[in-house]
């Protein structure tokens, strides 16, 4: 099969909106010139960071630590949080975590969703580049007609594996996708006895775990109550399994954005 | 934690990777199919080769002498 890209100028243009989509959410729309779009991504993503942060009192950046050559504060490492790469510096510069003021994090009461709706907007952060990097496209060759917009079926992965092939009529590669991410991380949380999805025992885990998308953070709340009864045999198996979900469906993600670019630009060149 | 347990699970993660890996490879249900039998069936092994050199090589060579 002939493969299609985008042209040179359109993917220069796709660059400059995903770069600066990742320093300040909604900057990549800017370039598509879709403004309103830019100021729905900038708020979502700000105020998830920023209202789950003020939640956990601030305590995600216990999980952090910063890169700073020659004393300069460059980068802080925190992950996923990091794909709003603004709003993290800012809160790392200018705020402290509670419990580096003596306070146990354990008595913050919405600690938890504060955790989720930070990490929900580090990653909504990334896949709103891929948005605005669709948008770029269609705004640099006006004739090409996305049956489904491309960053819109990378979104809709996040939103349920599998649902981005779904919508561009890949309904056999959906169901694929689905039943081998989500059975992936069912199968896992399983064989953790429900234990292995929590940020504070396997804080590096937790970034792949939250990768699967809105499944697992819809289940993180519920899940966070229960504690280790005894001995769990199968936790490693559980984490390890659940951790791969997620990069799993980073994939199918990427796999729905290009199958839907394709699919554009094959129609656009058959004659 | 049986070996029969172990074969069970390294099972359903190679069956899991080859689908992912097959569907982001190919658009033709048919071709993704034939994938992932061939590329779970090649992990599957690759991974239980690796575990049986790595027991012979803890009986023979790398045994601990008293």
């Amino acid at each position: 099969m002939e493969r299609n890209y985008p042209s040179e100028a359109t993917r220069e243009r796709m660059l400059k909106a995903i770069g600066l989509g990742i320093l300040l959410p909604g900057g990549g729309h800017l370039v598509a010139g879709k403004t309103s779009w830019a100021i729905f991504w900038f708020l979502l993503c700000q105020g998830l960071l920023f209202g789950g942060m003020s939640l956990a009192g601030f305590t995600q950046l216990d999980y952090g630590r910063w890169i700073q050559p020659g004393g300069i504060p460059l980068i802080y490492t925190l992950l996923p949080e990091l794909g709003n790469f603004s709003g993290t510096w800012v809160a790392a510069l200018f705020f402290r975590s509670a419990e580096s003021g003596g306070f146990s994090p354990d008595l913050i009461p919405f600690r938890h969703l504060g955790h989720l709706m930070s990490a929900m907007s580090g990653i909504l952060a990334v896949f709103s580049c891929a948005h605005a990097a669709s948008l770029t496209t269609e705004k640099a060759q006006p004739t090409r007609k996305f049956k489904v917009n491309p960053g819109l079926a990378a979104l809709a992965t996040l939103a349920l594996p599998g649902l981005g092939h779904w919508l561009t009529g890949r309904k056999g590669k959906a169901v694929l996708f689905f039943v081998a991410i989500f059975g992936l991380f069912a199968i896992g949380l399983a064989l953790g006895d429900f234990i292995d999805f929590d940020r504070q025992r396997h804080p590096y885990y937790w970034i792949g775990q939250m990768l699967v998308g809105l499944p697992a953070w819809l289940l993180y709340l519920p899940l966070e109550p229960l504690q280790a009864d005894g001995h769990t045999a199968f936790l490693d198996v559980g984490v390890m399994f659940t951790t791969c979900a997620g990069l799993f469906n980073i994939i199918a993600s990427l796999d729905a954005y290009h199958r839907a670019e394709a699919d554009a630009l094959n129609e656009e060149s058959s004659p | 934690m049986s070996l029969l347990t172990h074969f069970i699970l390294l099972g359903v993660f190679s069956l899991s990777l080859a689908t992912v890996v097959s569907a982001y490879r190919d658009d033709d249900m048919q071709r993704i199919r034939k994938g992932i039998l061939r590329r779970s069936a090649l992990f599957f092994i690759a991974v239980i080769t690796f575990a049986l050199v790595a027991y012979l090589l803890s009986q023979t060579f790398l045994r601990p002498t008293s």
